[in-house]
């Protein structure tokens, strides 16, 4: 069984959340409560709750986001702010496959913040390419008639220069 | 059991997610070419509706003297021409509410048009010799036209006298003349009240009352009263401090003090605390809650989560001051105007300045509403 948990709070709680791949992760509270989900599915079993099942977020996922909920699980000082923004575009900076799969575990486990950072980076890696770099940045299949791309990049030829 | 996620799909992404992707795109070009990826991304930027305020300018071409509007995005600075028709074009545009533009017409009719979908509401001429005689200050709507029944306010051009009307009503219920220490710099509708600022700080409210016969204009009546007191009597100060009042997404109310003397510019803002339709009270706030506030003169303030958009940054407060220049080169001296938008930084205090533009009146702040591929594609 893979494990999630460390020893830097000792006495915070401890919830177990599983994978749709069924991996059971030991995660404390803390950090699986920045999860509007998971924080509602708590407050709805209560204590009694043996493990969460997450059937939409794989164990890879799951490490990847929980890595982000722990380090985000305090509020950050003043002093710590530049360090969380270099650690933050690390953490971002995945390939697309995997960018992907967080990004719907993010949206799925509704993390605003993390969805907010995924998307940015989405965004960045948008920025400035043409619609051919675009697909082959995500691996998208152009299916549009030949017609219909001309017609949109005829529209607005300018951007497209 | 939902199956396992194992091939990223791009193509396919949810059209929610793709949409946040969009609102972090600052630049049109990105938008158009994000629209040219595929059918699904395509079919997103047509139909996301742009949240984030543009400047509407208004300026005179050249050529023929004839008003254009525009809106500009000064983070990317681009502009998009904007088709109105063309009887409005020769006529002052005074400013805009939830991304309608406002014209008079035939010296006392309110016309509301929205520029974006080509709509236009005729409201009841306003008769109070006091408009009439000094012209319309400024307008502002409860909401959008488009989604029911809304208010209308209107001042004086120096906010002497405040008029209100209700959609559907024949006549426009005016207050008496408003002393000084009480003519409204800033109006807002907020929850069921209509409030505001006086030159001083304060914070007024304002209370349409009908009485029993409701066929004729002098039936309803507005009071202007002054709730919170205000924050400095100092003439010079009322004189160098302007006041804006704006709801934020959250639902909280917010006053942005802005002092400026020369070159010193200062910012102070306040939350005011509305409970039970009771205004209790006016304190000083240090953070937005991560809010970009876009500061207007023509009761335009807007406020959006900063962490929703591409380009706004978080706790910055974003206004547009004009400036005028003389050319004395030129063989006919001219004035030319500009808008430049102030960006200050409530995090670490600092003032950042963008590129300036020609206008020829007081920019204001408007919401398209619609896809910005849309607003391009019908205005060009």
């Amino acid at each position: 069984m893979a494990s999630s948990t460390s020893g830097s709070s000792s006495s915070s709680k401890v919830v177990k959340i599983r994978s749709s791949d069924n991996e059971n992760f030991e995660v404390e509270e803390a950090a699986a409560a920045r999860s509007e989900t998971i924080k509602k599915l708590l407050e709805d079993v209560g204590d009694d709750a043996d493990v969460i099942p997450l059937p939409n977020v794989d164990a890879k996922t799951l490490v990847k986001v929980m890595e982000w909920c722990k380090k985000h699980m305090d509020d950050v000082d003043e002093l710590n702010k530049e360090e969380m923004k270099t650690w933050d575009a690390e953490f971002v900076d995945m390939d697309q496959s995997c960018l992907y799969n967080v990004l719907l575990a993010a949206n799925f486990l509704n993390i605003k913040e993390l969805l907010d950072q995924l998307t940015q980076k989405v965004a960045d890696m948008i920025k400035g390419k043409s619609p051919e770099e675009i697909r082959a940045t995500f691996n998208i299949k152009n299916d549009f008639t030949p017609e219909e791309e001309a017609e949109i990049r005829k529209q607005n030829a300018w951007a497209f220069e | 059991m939902a199956k396992r996620v194992r091939f990223a799909n791009w193509g396919s992404l949810i059209d929610e997610l793709l949409g946040l992707v969009l609102d972090k795109l600052v630049y049109l070009r990105d938008y158009i070419r994000f629209s040219a990826v595929c059918k699904s991304w395509n079919s997103v930027a047509s139909n996301r509706r742009e949240k984030r305020p543009w400047l509407l300018i208004s300026s005179s071409d050249k050529d023929n003297g004839r008003r254009k509007l525009s809106v500009y995005n000064f983070i990317s600075d681009e502009i998009i021409k904007l088709r109105i028709p063309y009887k409005y074009k020769i006529k002052r545009c005074s400013g805009s509410s939830h991304g309608w533009l406002f014209f008079v017409e035939s010296v006392s009719t309110l016309v509301v048009l929205n520029p974006f979908s080509g709509d236009i509401i005729q409201l009841p001429p306003l008769k109070s010799v006091d408009i009439i005689n000094n012209g319309l200050g400024k307008v502002i709507l409860s909401k959008d036209p488009s989604l029911g029944v809304f208010e209308v306010l209107a001042t004086s051009s120096c906010s002497h006298v405040v008029a209100h009307l209700k959609f559907g009503d024949d006549f426009w219920a005016y207050s008496n003349s408003i002393p000084h220490t009480n003519r409204p710099r800033c109006l807002i509708f907020y929850k069921n009240l209509i409030l505001g600022a006086s030159p001083g700080g304060g914070i007024l409210s304002l209370q349409v009352t009908s009485f029993d016969d409701i066929h004729s204009s002098s039936s309803r009546c507005i009071k202007v009263e002054k709730i919170i007191p205000d924050l400095n009597n100092n003439l010079d100060l009322v004189f160098s401090s302007s006041y804006f009042v704006l709801e934020t997404t959250e639902c909280d109310l917010i006053m942005v003090e802005r002092h400026s003397k020369f070159d010193f510019k200062q910012y102070s803002t306040f939350k005011i605390i509305v409970s039970n339709g009771q205004v209790l009270d006016r304190t000083p706030v240090v953070n937005l809650g991560g809010h970009s506030l876009f500061l207007g003169n023509c009761n335009d303030s807007i406020s959006v989560l900063a962490s929703d958009y591409g380009g706004c940054r978080s706790n910055s407060i974003y206004y547009c001051y004009s400036y005028t220049m003389f050319k004395k080169h030129l063989v006919r001296r001219r004035v030319l105007k500009y808008g430049r938008i102030e960006e200050f930084n409530l995090d670490d205090q600092s003032f950042q300045y963008y590129q300036k533009f020609s206008m020829s009146h007081e920019a204001s702040w408007i919401v398209p509403s619609m896809s910005l591929l849309k607003v391009y594609s019908f205005n060009y």
